[in-house]
């Protein structure tokens, strides 16, 4: 966690790292297969295929620190510390899910782990994280905000009007784009005028850089430098990471708009774990059997947190107004 | 028909130094705008036709916005026909790479890339012996120079309509190929060999990570990697050897090693580096950079050779315009 340089990361931190990475993928391509059964409520979208930026950017976060998620959110919860069996048992709608089973794929939240929560408000993480740093800088504490972004989302008023109250206030928070191509069926060369979101945060005054997103070592680097100036007073910045989502926008989404080869070809190719497996590896910090045994563990954890989903009651009907208002 | 190839890399000049240092900003309307004021500079030498690579957006939008501008308003000599080269766009340095080729194949007489060293690396072995203008819109850049892009395109088009010979304003320029873990890789600057274990977000600004550097030239007014071999060598830009610093023990040298970041090196040992030589980098398990961005991964024990070539034929505008004003005073 407090390593910026790649040259510097613990290898302990890489072991994490790569479980994060691991158990993100595992989750989803799980909850791809659950939902098919229809036992699982609700609508979901799945973030395999973009686990180096979550966990890359959560890496330097400590616990105090709050990050602002998407309706994409599962990874981002994970990243940031939020239990896996509670989040299955959320996606089935249980009474032991993260949320009580009453917020589904697209709210899970846990103020304790700092996860201010998934979002279905496209754009609805940056003013979330302005708040977040407003309130850091009025209480004086070292606190950080993070907010993750689609391309899509980054189109909409709240992104812009947040990096500029963000620079007019000079408040700790750090935007983070996810750019993995497409707002929804609609690719990126259509709806944006210029390919690098990045290149926005230049008319507001704070710097935005541009890493590969499919790399967890760019990932963390760039965030590391970003979320330390901005906990140094430094004021915030943007992060774009371009990378790619091996799913549909949403569970049941055809992609006629995609390549046929185009999935394939980045998981073969651009594919943030196998990236990660073959450098550790490589460089004799890790080796394949101890990267074996978190994908066991995983694997098992995974399994467990499905069938503790299955098996765990719904929320009672009288439970349905509980957690709704909030006492000041 | 004088034909020039115009590579803009929509991508440059968003790397991390954004973030570490006090990097400069480019952004991709101004480098329409330098595309523009590129255009009435080749247009005025007699350039007919321009072949562009396909860029983003905002790159191509700011060029037909402010050249269509220029001519309604008469202001300037005819600007050359614009053709955008059907490739497909990635916005990946393969997208230049396809570019370079396409332009060679389609027999242009000089190439103008604007980008910064990053960019400008991928033409070396690439363009035959055609002349290159190398235009600066990236960071710590060292090979492509600030200048003026309506004066540097009346140099370019100069060279390229054979008003002025290429012997005349150009300078045939070195580089250095890298080879190591079966990859070889060029650079036009520098090639050093950096401790951080993963390429990461690629700029280098730790000086404790930087244990030795290769140079083509060392310009005392450059920033980076070279800026280390200037503060102990004279070794000006076409000068016919190279140079290889070794960091260590020895005295400090205080360089600007990004921009913004002022730094002490130790310098235990400089050799020169002659051309066609072949060198071995130290062994150091990390990564090696070309121009200044960590590169090539390398593990322990790993072989590392550099050897020191011709490079492009570089258009210098300087000498571009003074031997025209030569030429008109002897005539």
């Amino acid at each position: 966690m407090t390593g910026t340089a790649s040259g510097t990361i613990p290898a302990a931190e890489l072991l994490q790292a790569y479980r994060t990475m691991r158990t993100i993928r595992d989750f989803e391509e799980r909850v791809y297969k659950e939902f098919q059964t229809g036992q699982m409520p609700g609508f979901v979208h799945l973030y395999a295929g973009e686990e180096a930026v979550a966990t890359g950017v959560c890496d330097v976060l400590t616990p105090a620190d709050y990050i602002a998620s998407t309706h994409r959110g599962h990874g981002h919860a994970i990243a940031k510390g939020c239990d896996v069996v509670a989040m299955m048992a959320e996606l089935y709608g249980k009474a032991t899910g993260t949320c009580k089973g009453k917020g589904g794929s697209m709210h899970i939240a846990d103020l304790s782990t700092g996860m201010l929560g998934a979002n279905g408000i496209v754009g609805g993480g940056p003013p979330l994280v302005c708040g977040v740093g407003l309130s850091a800088k009025v209480r004086g504490t070292d606190q950080v905000g993070v907010s993750f972004t689609g391309d899509g989302g980054s189109n909409q008023g709240t992104f812009l009007e947040s990096l500029n109250f963000a620079a007019a206030m000079n408040l700790p928070v750090v935007f983070v784009v996810e750019n993995n191509g497409y707002a929804e069926s609609t690719a990126s060369s259509f709806h944006q005028s210029g390919i690098d979101v990045a290149k926005r945060a230049d008319g507001f005054g704070l710097p935005g850089v541009v890493v590969d997103g499919q790399d967890y070592f760019a990932v963390r680097e760039a965030a590391a430098e970003a979320v330390g100036r901005a906990r140094a007073g430094g004021g915030p910045s943007l992060i774009e990471c371009k990378t790619i989502r091996y799913f549909g926008h949403f569970i049941g989404d055809q992609q006629k708009y995609r390549a046929p080869n185009e999935v394939a070809d980045a998981r073969e190719h651009r594919d943030p774990l196998k990236n990660f497996r073959a450098r550790v590896t490589r460089a004799g910090v890790a080796t394949d059997e101890q990267l074996d045994a978190i994908d066991a563990e995983v694997a098992e954890l995974i399994d467990r947190a499905v069938a503790q989903a299955q098996a765990a009651p719904f929320p009672a009907p009288e439970s349905a107004l509980e957690d709704v208002y909030v006492s000041y | 028909m004088t034909r020039v190839g115009i590579i803009v890399n929509p991508a440059s000049g968003h790397d991390i130094r954004r973030l570490i240092s006090a990097a400069t900003v480019v952004d991709n309307s101004e480098k329409g705008a330098m595309t523009v004021r590129l255009l009435s500079g080749l247009g005025a030498t007699g350039v007919d036709e321009v072949l562009m690579m396909p860029a983003d957006l905002t790159v191509s939008r700011a060029i037909d916005r402010i050249a269509r501008s220029l001519v309604v308003q008469g202001l300037t000599a005819p600007l050359p026909s614009l053709t955008w080269l059907d490739l497909p766009t990635t916005y990946h340095a393969r997208d230049t790479i396809a570019a370079l080729a396409a332009m060679v194949e389609a027999g242009v007489d000089a190439v103008c890339v604007l980008g910064g060293d990053g960019t400008q690396r991928l033409v070396h072995g690439r363009v035959d012996e055609i002349p290159v203008l190398p235009l600066s819109t990236g960071t710590n850049n060292i090979y492509p120079v600030w200048t003026e892009a309506t004066v540097a395109g009346i140099a370019a088009g100069l060279v390229a309509t054979g008003q002025v010979s290429r012997e005349q304003g150009c300078v045939r320029e070195k580089a250095l190929e890298v080879t190591c873990a079966g990859r070889t890789e060029a650079a036009l600057v520098d090639v050093g060999v950096i401790s951080d274990t993963f390429a990461g977000a690629r700029a280098i600004w730790r000086p404790d990570h930087i244990h030795e550097v290769v140079v083509c030239f060392a310009d005392p007014c450059a920033i980076g990697l070279s800026s280390i071999a200037a503060s102990v060598i004279d070794l000006p830009r076409g000068s016919d050897h190279g140079a290889k610093v070794v960091i260590g023990d020895g005295p400090l040298s205080r360089v600007p090693i990004a921009p913004g970041l002022v730094v002490d090196i130790p310098v235990a040992e400089v050799t020169p580096v002659t051309l066609g030589q072949t060198v071995s980098l130290l062994d150091v398990a990390g990564t090696i950079s070309v121009d200044g961005e960590r590169e090539i991964e390398r593990y322990r024990g790993e072989p590392a050779t550099v050897t020191l070539t011709e490079g492009p034929w570089r258009i210098d505008v300087g000498r571009v315009l003074g031997a025209t004003r030569l030429q008109r005073a002897s005539t």
